[in-house]
């Protein structure tokens, strides 16, 4: 006569055992900050952001009025650069359009009257439809694939070393000098965006489909076009891209109102607008901040 | 709500199983049933409400005709009972493909509204379809509607399968055993259960992320070369392996933990030595209903040998177009019937020279077999005729062998033939590889969970011989304690893997 019932309950017992103590973890440590019961001073925000950013950010989301969305640089729109406005940043570093268009649906919960959606060149391509949000979604759904996630206890684990033994999990600077930098982002950094730089049309069609739903719902929706240098904006010539740049730039010109910064001029021109050749200071963020709220508050009254 | 999901393990499943056992003791087996039904049904609705209607109406409706064959053993009967469930797998299933080519045929510019495909109607179709049959060929009607209604829509086996026949199931319902809980039952159930989880959610889902960057890019019409082809091409064979029969697996464990018996559906396809072989292997209901419905019907090996190549073709074309309505499924159907062929030709070539299969020959025969099926998997996964093309043009070396150039130091000799480029040179992740070995691996040598639990007969046999083949040498299941920890640690791993955003592949079908 085999056990069958000590079996079960091995089974059982294990796995149960195993899977509150994994979620007790999760629940204590709470490493993305979902429930905020506990707080142990851990840097959760700066492990957490670098674990999964976007995971991070809808657990902080709490349905402002005005969203940003779009990669790095809709990113360094901090939104303390946004005075006098409930603005939420929901941009992520290395993010795609794919993303931006599943964040904006996320966002939406009815509280929502305007949306500035960061639309650089190299990120208006069929060829990168990285999707991260779903994944990220999936995780936050609901409490028991939060505190049952093996993320989760990673980052839990993470934050405590950091903490504890002063490990640092922060991304590695490049051990390249700012000139080296630069001409890395010019060279392998811009062939692995214009290489494969293709014709968006899924992409188009989900950009419409937004922008038709802003339009019957009240949302405003401002399309911002991010800064390059100039080093940057020559090499469209040298990957053959200028015809495909042009006809993005006309296209996004007729989705809606655009805030475009990708000019050659003066700005362009001067590096010390530029950490590279694709990300502006911190300074120029701030100014361009004030350009969106001056815009955004223009088109209320 | 998917068998992968929180809701079913922590809420469905469990409140489900309770009050079916409680229900059985408190009051009758009957009533169990009639619970049984309900969740069933709540299972489905659950996907879409609306649809409830479509698989009520469905069983409504072949549960009368059942009898009323029954009654007349009338052709005409049989025959609108059969069009009427097609029909409506067409209209759900086929009417924008059909407008489709039939716009760019006759250059006319119909256009039809999408038309949402139920939920298991292509499963729910075939099963009824058959019990049609049968009862027109003589098999008794089923003559209570709880019990029909259970047949069709027993949770374990409505969304995805195994296609299951009413003689292997009705006999079972009648059973009042079957509502009594038994702990063997239960803990070989649940033992299936958490090792098909484990399938789908940890391996199958894990090599999927290796395979779709492959057949995007192939899609959107990026060159895609040598082993980046293989890689995509290797790993997605794997992912819909692990992912189908992990399901399978899944859904006999439920079975026996409601007391029913499901047939079997996968019986280590890949270990297959030919391809007749991998069809008695791979989603074997769906074998059996084609071979039983259709291709006896079109008149077998029966009618000649050029007719059987014919009924072979038309066969797998049909069920190449059951998993979906595009040219892509048509031609997996086609070139699967074309293997059949020639496998049949080779057979009676050996059998006519009487020669002796040995060792080297079985062999030969798997990795051959093996290579086929991938091969046809291009086309299956592929989404796009376009996107099949640029992988088989990786596949077979058309656009060149590029390799990750981290790989150059070892395997610089192969530099004649390729070319080490960039950190990054490709689609195909190169972390895929250990998955590609560990995966295969498994698939070649491993015995499936059934065969290593058939000492309990977990799953019906479906006259394939499947208990009575040698056993392996991989340690059999036993409800011993180290069973129970590798099962433990199975269940947490795959239950700590669950949020991870994942569907059945077989669910679109």
């Amino acid at each position: 006569m085999e056990n069958f019932s000590r079996y079960i309950k091995t089974v059982l017992a294990g796995m149960v055992a195993v899977l509150l103590l994994l979620g007790c973890f999760n629940w204590v440590i709470d490493p993305f900050n979902r429930n905020k019961k506990v707080d142990f001073g851990l840097p959760k925000e700066a492990v957490s952001s670098l674990m999964n950013y976007q995971m991070y950010k809808i657990l902080q989301y709490d349905s402002p009025s005005i969203i940003i969305l779009g990669d790095s640089r809709s990113d360094v729109l901090r939104a303390e650069y946004f005075t006098d406005e409930n603005v939420y940043n929901f941009s992520y570093g290395g993010g795609t359009l794919y993303e931006a268009i599943d964040t904006f649906w996320f966002a939406n919960q009815g509280n929502l009257k305007a949306v500035v959606l960061g639309v650089p060149f190299c990120i208006y391509t069929e060829a990168n439809s990285v999707n991260r949000f779903p994944a990220a979604r999936q995780v936050t759904r609901n409490p028991l694939s939060y505190y049952l996630s093996p993320l989760v206890t990673k980052s839990g684990v993470m934050a405590l070393l950091t903490k504890y033994t002063g490990r640092s999990f922060k991304t590695e600077r490049p051990e390249m000098s700012r000139e080296q930098f630069w001409s890395h982002q010019l060279g392998p950094g811009t062939s692995m965006y214009y290489d494969m730089w293709s014709e968006p049309k899924v992409l188009k069609s989900r950009l419409i489909e937004m922008v038709e739903y802003c339009d019957d719902h009240d949302i405003e929706l401002l399309f911002y076009i991010p800064p390059t240098h100039q080093d940057l904006q020559d090499k469209l010539v040298e990957y053959q891209l200028v015809d495909q740049y042009n006809s993005y730039k006309q296209t996004i010109n007729n989705l809606g109102t655009v805030l475009d910064y990708d000019v050659p001029g003066e700005f362009a021109s001067d590096r010390d607008n530029f950490l590279d050749p694709y990300h502006c200071t911190k300074e120029a963020a701030k100014d361009i901040a004030a350009d969106i709220i001056g815009l955004l508050s223009k088109s209320r009254n | 709500m998917l068998f992968n999901s929180h809701l079913f393990v922590f809420c469905f499943l469990p409140i489900t199983l309770v009050a079916y056992y409680l229900i059985s003791r408190v009051m009758s087996h009957r009533f169990s049933l009639v619970w049984l039904v309900f969740a069933s049904l709540f299972y489905y609705a659950w996907w879409n409400p609306k649809y409830l209607i479509l698989i009520l109406g469905s069983i409504g409706f072949n549960y009368l005709f059942g009898r009323l064959i029954a009654q007349h053993s009338n052709r005409f009967l049989i025959t609108i009972g059969v069009i009427t469930n097609l029909g409506a797998l067409a209209w759900f299933k086929y009417a924008g493909f059909l407008v489709q080519n039939l716009n760019v045929v006759a250059d006319t510019n119909f256009h039809l509204q999408t038309i949402i495909l139920p939920l298991a109607i292509s499963f729910f179709t075939f099963q009824q379809i058959s019990y049609l049959v049968d009862v027109y060929r003589g098999t008794e009607p089923v003559s209570n509607l709880l019990y029909y209604a259970l047949f069709v829509s027993f949770f374990p086996q409505l969304i995805a399968g195994p296609i299951v026949h009413q003689q292997e199931m009705l006999p079972q319902f009648f059973k009042e055993q079957i509502s009594k809980f038994s702990q063997e039952k239960f803990a070989v159930g649940m033992t299936l259960f958490f090792i098909g989880l484990f399938k789908k959610v940890v391996l199958a889902d894990s090599v999927a992320v290796y395979a779709s960057p492959v057949f995007e890019a192939a899609d959107q019409g990026l060159v895609i070369s040598f082993f980046e082809a293989w890689g995509g091409v290797l790993a997605y064979t794997y992912q819909i392996y692990f992912d189908f029969s992990g399901y399978s697996d899944m859904a006999i464990g439920l079975g026996c933990m409601f007391g029913i018996k499901l047939p079997i559906n996968f019986d280590s396809p890949y270990q297959a030595t030919n391809i007749i072989d991998f069809w008695r292997r791979w989603h074997m209901t769906l074998s059996r209903f084609l071979k039983h419905y259709l291709y006896f019907l079109l008149g077998g090996n029966r009618c000649g040998r050029n007719r059987r190549y014919f009924n072979l073709i038309v066969t797998m074309t049909l069920g190449g177009l059951w998993h979906g309505a595009g040219w892509n499924f048509i031609i997996w159907g086609v070139l699967h019937g074309l293997f059949l062929i020639i496998n049949v030709i080779w057979r009676s070539w050996r059998s006519a020279k009487n020669r002796v299969v040995g060792k080297l020959e079985i062999w030969l025969g798997r990795v051959l077999t093996f290579v086929s099926v991938v091969m046809a998997w291009i086309f299956f996964r592929a989404t796009s005729i376009t996107g099949a093309s640029g992988i088989l043009k990786g596949a077979t070396g058309q656009n060149g062998a590029i390799l990750d150039d981290r790989l150059e130091p070892v395997l610089s000799w192969l530099s004649p033939v390729v070319q080490f480029e960039g950190t990054h040179a490709g689609y195909f992740n190169l972390y895929g590889v250990p998955w590609l070995i560990v995966l295969g691996l498994v698939c070649w040598f491993m015995p499936n969970p059934v065969r290593m639990m058939s000492r309990f007969r977990p799953a019906l046999d479906i006259g394939t011989g499947f208990y009575d083949r040698v056993k392996t040498r991989f340690p059999e299941w036993q409800p011993n304690r180290r069973w129970a920890v590798v099962v433990a640690v199975l269940a947490v791993l795959a239950i700590t893997h669950m949020a991870r955003v994942s569907e059945f592949i077989y669910y679109q079908f």
